[in-house]
């Protein structure tokens, strides 16, 4: 049998078998789009095992027997969302046992569990022990944890900067003492119904988490000046947004002290905060003038033209206001958009139930504003569409008025 | 034919579109518009209206209707604020009137 010279030209060289897995992985992270990344992950099993140990984030609803599959595939995820829908489902939904394979995703940083109804302390445990890198925890709606769990996530998971528990009514003091001692980095944190957590439980939390930039307080009714102030002080210059809806013990001291101290809040929630009045929400005004975007001040009966329209005229970067049910306000308000001069950035104005409030206000508020999208002046019965057209009033063009209700509600442009 | 027992509904008188759990009930002492009503934690397969503020009995709140999603019905509403302290405890609760909805298969 005659041998077959096997020429350097025909020699075949396979460039899968060349090819390093760096290599491969340089190539992959060029690849842009997410369904070029897929069609990586078809040419072979080789190819589609970097692709799956590349892969940051994931997001899907999945049974038991499917995560499991997902996670031995994915393995160096960063990123994993949960969630559910807050309606109520027939299926159990994420359950204690699929938290225990989420745990062995060690390089777990974001976690979203939110309307993961089913969970609970043990699922937590597990995640605590799990999770050592973790930096982001949303369990809003997660109502079955309790203070045990929790603190089982705040002891393992140090690096904790975001921690959302909407809804959560069994979080009390206690936890936010563990915070404080083991989660220094916390910037966010949201307890927006924990209603029993009070004063003295967030005087804890800051005396060490000095670099919050995000709280959520909203319906936690125990609050008061006492907390406010110790947040305040502590997190002055990191502080952006602070929410503190229907706390009612919250007063002008809380107003006073923020203005001294927080020259970096931007977004500040006081709606049905009833005891605030003018003073207070001047100082404000005039210390954050710089900062200050979105203020939700309704249902605030104490609230007058002279603290509305010292927002409106010192606070250049305000972006939205909400003044609904705030029945001491009229036209005059508006007379700081005229003492300001300067063309206002306002986009979004609620007014509802402003019993005081006429055409003529809407007219000068137009004249300044814009840039203005969404005006909900529901229920004021001096402003109505017919008495808009009447007078001649051109709003911008973009813009979207509710006069008597619409399906079209913005409500989270001011939270 | 073994029975099924699941959890207790509500459904749409309309329809029988199933719009909420007997689980959710929190109060069957309320009043509705022309008839008893009963507050829910949560309702689904609902639409929930335009918002209004209404002056009831209990005072100043608003509140949104809420429909059948499926033959447009108002069944009743959804409080989304309230004015007086004593009320909060409704917000983001919803009002089922009982003539509006009838019980599936229990």
């Amino acid at each position: 049998m005659a041998e077959t010279n096997i020429s350097s030209d025909d020699y075949t060289v396979c460039i899968n078998e060349t090819l390093t897995d760096d290599e491969l992985r340089a190539i992959l992270a060029r690849l842009q789009s997410e369904k070029d990344k897929d069609v990586f992950a078809l040419v072979c099993k080789r190819w589609l095992q970097l692709q799956s140990s590349e892969r940051k984030k994931l997001c899907m609803r999945a049974s038991p027997l499917y995560l499991r599959r997902l996670a031995a595939r994915f393995s160096r995820l960063i990123e994993l969302d949960l969630s559910q829908s807050a309606s109520r489902s027939f299926y159990p939904g994420v359950t204690d046992s699929d938290l225990a394979i989420v745990a062995s995703l060690g390089y777990l940083r974001v976690l979203n569990l939110q309307n993961c109804k089913g969970v609970t302390d043990g699922g937590m445990i597990l995640l605590g022990n799990g999770l050592p890198s973790l930096q982001a925890l949303d369990v809003s709606y997660c109502r079955k944890l309790t203070d045990r769990g929790l603190t089982a996530i705040a002891k393992g998971c140090h690096s904790l900067k975001s921690l959302h528990l909407t809804g959560c009514k069994f979080v009390t003091d206690g936890l936010l003492e563990a915070l404080s001692k083991n989660c220094s980095h916390l910037e966010e944190l949201g307890l927006q119904g924990c209603i029993t957590v009070t004063n003295s439980g967030l005087s804890v939390l800051v005396d060490k988490c000095r670099h919050i930039r995000f709280l959520d307080v909203n319906k936690c009714s125990k609050i008061g000046d006492v907390g406010v102030l110790q947040v305040a002080l502590c997190c002055s210059s990191s502080l952006k947004t602070l929410k503190l809806l229907d706390c009612y013990e919250v007063g002008d001291e809380s107003m006073f002290s923020l203005a001294k101290s927080c020259k970096n809040l931007e977004t500040l929630v006081i709606g049905g905060c009833r005891y605030i009045s003018d003073e207070s929400i001047i100082s404000l005004a005039l210390a954050c003038n710089c900062s200050l975007k979105k203020v939700r001040m309704d249902c605030c009966p104490n609230i007058s033209d002279s603290s509305v329209s010292c927002i409106l005229s010192h606070c250049k970067n305000l972006e939205a206001l909400d003044i609904g049910c705030c029945h001491e306000i009229s036209d005059v308000a508006f007379r700081g958009l005229e003492r300001g001069g300067v063309e206002s950035s306002l986009k979004v104005l609620k007014a509802n139930n402003c019993n005081r409030i006429t055409v003529s206000g809407i007219a000068v508020l137009l004249e300044f504003c814009k840039s203005l999208e969404y005006l909900d002046v529901r229920s004021c019965p001096n402003v109505s569409k017919a008495g808009c057209d009447q007078a001649g009033l051109q709003f911008p063009e973009c813009c979207k008025v509710n006069f008597a209700g619409s399906l079209l509600e913005m409500d989270t442009l001011v939270d | 034919m073994a029975e099924l027992v699941g959890p207790r509904l509500y459904s749409c008188y309309n329809c029988r579109n199933h719009v909420a759990l007997h689980d959710d009930v929190i109060s069957k002492a309320f009043q509705g518009k022309s008839s008893r009503a009963f507050l829910f934690a949560h309702a689904m397969n609902i639409v929930i209206g335009p918002k209004e503020d209404r002056q009831l009995v209990t005072g100043l709140h608003t509140v949104a209707d809420i429909y059948c999603c499926d033959c447009r019905e108002v069944l009743g509403w959804k409080y989304e604020r309230a004015f007086e302290v004593s009320q909060k405890y409704k917000e983001g609760k919803y009002i089922l009137e009982k003539s509006k909805i009838v019980k599936e298969n229990w």
